[in-house]
């Protein structure tokens, strides 16, 4: 399973950098607002934790179409299906491994855009951390799609629409807990913890269907 | 045509009639019997049902708009249920590979979104005279835009994927990943609707309902779910014939070569 | 008729007709297409394999 860990963050951190271009794609997104809102510091400041979230969404949806893609290419998707182990296990592996080089660098990349935001400080640490337990279920819930429409040339698109609408709980929960630990009186732990419940629940029903439909596709 | 109802009629019960309906050619035998029966019946359903609005008084407090009701509150039933017999079709393909299951939620998709449509659109209309805008980010119309976008998601991915059998798992597992998803969606909507909501809406819940909206609403929301069906089998039937055309024009292509 | 609420009350009712009568037109338009070309494939010989066992 570690091997397959390592296998999978080698292809992703080589292959033209996948990880990288999520991080550009969230800058972009991130540069866009101000010219879409006005550069008025003082709301920038007020929806920069919703800009974040949005940019982070849209940036794990950008490169889930690759999280199968690639082995199908070259066939390993086949061998993956075939092997002895529990499918679900290896999809969740996958997903970790897809995480790991499209989603925390998206991460590690939010606080120097939450300064260009004049996001304050608390408010940044909290995206951070809802974004670190919030887009792993971006990542699972997008394997359900990614599975879906492996056999079409590109389906990044259809991906992006179809794991759109199933995500909205996360952003609702994502975003209540950031304003929870900006604004005073708003709750922060209990959205948090749904968060939380969201992403392990997605844990399990991510990688299950994606199995499922990968082993049916494959007989 | 005897020797049909003859099978159908053996007392092997329910599961054993709805595996025979698995051949597609029995199917459309008795989907051509039932419905001009159920296009009659929907019909008659539907005048008896408009009749019994346009008689029915006006409410004090939303007035005439309560005739909106009546057409919106059963469009907005049937998006749900529409997507309940999508779900139990996808059970179907995935759990009993029922050929037919797949054939059903592919022909239930676009009637679901058309009954989401409606629901969104005449609610609108009804919002505005009586919210005071055609939009609220209200939690119900929220969930339900957010199912209509499920819906047409379902029905790009089913014209995007060429080859039959996988179209069928994919729509599937789509669907009951949806169908497991939306309570969730609906919860989070409620949240954040409790959060972020004008006070002012929610004075326009309704009271319990009066027999005199009730029966109508009743009748039209039966009428909209034979509709419904009608529409379903109608549909179902089409997409045999287009999986005959294909299977046609490959044997054709064979042919040739 | 419906007195001031006849500019909503009317859409709606319009808007519901035309989507209905609009999606039953489209299946029906449909399957008669569909019943026609089985029908001149058929014509040039092509049959499925199911009818070909009767």
């Amino acid at each position: 399973m570690t091997a397959l860990l390592k296998r999978e963050l080698a292809i992703a951190f080589r292959a033209g950098g996948g990880a990288l271009t999520g991080v550009l794609f969230f800058l972009a997104v991130v540069v866009v607002f101000p010219f879409a809102v006005g550069p008025d510091m003082n709301l920038l400041a007020r929806i920069g934790p919703a800009i974040l979230w949005i940019g982070a969404l849209l940036a794990s949806l950008l490169g889930l179409d690759r999280l199968f893609a690639q082995d199908r290419e070259d066939g390993s998707l086949d061998l993956i299906v075939m092997q002895p182990h529990l499918l679900p296990l290896t999809i969740a592996i996958k997903c970790l491994a897809h995480w790991l080089a499209t989603g925390l660098p998206l991460i590690l990349a939010t606080p120097l855009f939450g300064i260009m935001l004049n996001v304050e400080p608390v408010g940044t640490g909290a995206v951070m951390l809802t974004l670190l337990v919030g887009t792993p279920a971006i990542t699972l819930i997008g394997a359900v799609g990614a599975a879906v429409t492996v056999t079409l040339p590109r389906g990044g698109l259809l991906i992006a629409i179809l794991v759109l609408p199933l995500v909205i709980p996360v952003l609702v929960f994502g975003i209540t807990a950031t304003n929870g630990a900006i604004y005073d009186p708003d709750p922060f732990t209990a959205p948090f913890l749904i968060l939380c419940a969201l992403t392990l629940f997605s844990g399990v029903l991510g990688p299950l269907a994606a199995a499922a439909m990968l082993r049916h596709s494959a007989d | 045509m005897t020797r049909q109802s003859a099978e159908i009629s053996q007392p092997a019960g329910f599961w054993a009639w709805l595996a025979s309906l698995a051949n597609p050619t029995r199917f459309m035998g008795i989907a051509d019997r039932v419905i001009p029966w159920l296009a009659a019946l929907s019909v008659a359903l539907l005048v008896a049902g408009l009749y019994m609005c346009f008689t029915a008084p006006e409410d004090y407090q939303q007035g005439a708009t309560v005739l909106i009701m009546f057409i919106h509150v059963p469009a907005a039933w049937l998006a749900m249920m529409c997507y309940s017999v999508m779900s139990i079709s996808a059970l179907g393909t995935l759990v009993w590979r029922h050929p037919l299951s797949d054939v059903s939620l592919r022909a239930a998709a676009p009637i679901g979104a058309a009954f989401t449509f409606i629901s969104l659109v005449t609610g609108s209309l009804w919002g505005k005279p009586m919210w005071g805008t055609y939009w609220v980010w209200d939690a119900r119309l929220t969930s339900v835009l957010v199912l209509f976008i499920i819906y047409l998601g379902i029905m790009a991915l089913a014209r995007a994927i060429e080859e039959p059998a996988q179209a069928a798992k994919s729509l599937a597992v789509i669907t009951l990943v949806g169908f497991v998803n939306i309570p969730i969606i609906k919860f989070s909507v409620d949240w954040w609707n409790t959060l972020h909501q004008p006070a002012s809406v929610s004075r326009f819940g309704r009271p319990a309902m009066d027999a005199a909206f009730l029966y109508p609403l009743l009748v039209m929301a039966l009428a909209y779910t034979l509709i419904f069906f009608t529409l379903h089998l109608m549909n179902m039937r089409s997409e045999i014939l287009k999986r005959r055309i294909r299977v046609m024009k490959l044997k054709a292509a064979e042919g040739v070569r | 008729m419906f007195g001031k609420y006849a500019a909503f009350i009317i859409p709606s009712y319009l808007v519901s007709a035309l989507v209905v009568g609009g999606l039953t037109v489209w299946i029906m338009v449909q399957y008669r297409r569909r019943k026609a070309e089985i029908r001149e494939l058929e014509a040039r010989g092509i049959r499925r394999a199911s009818s070909r066992e009767r």
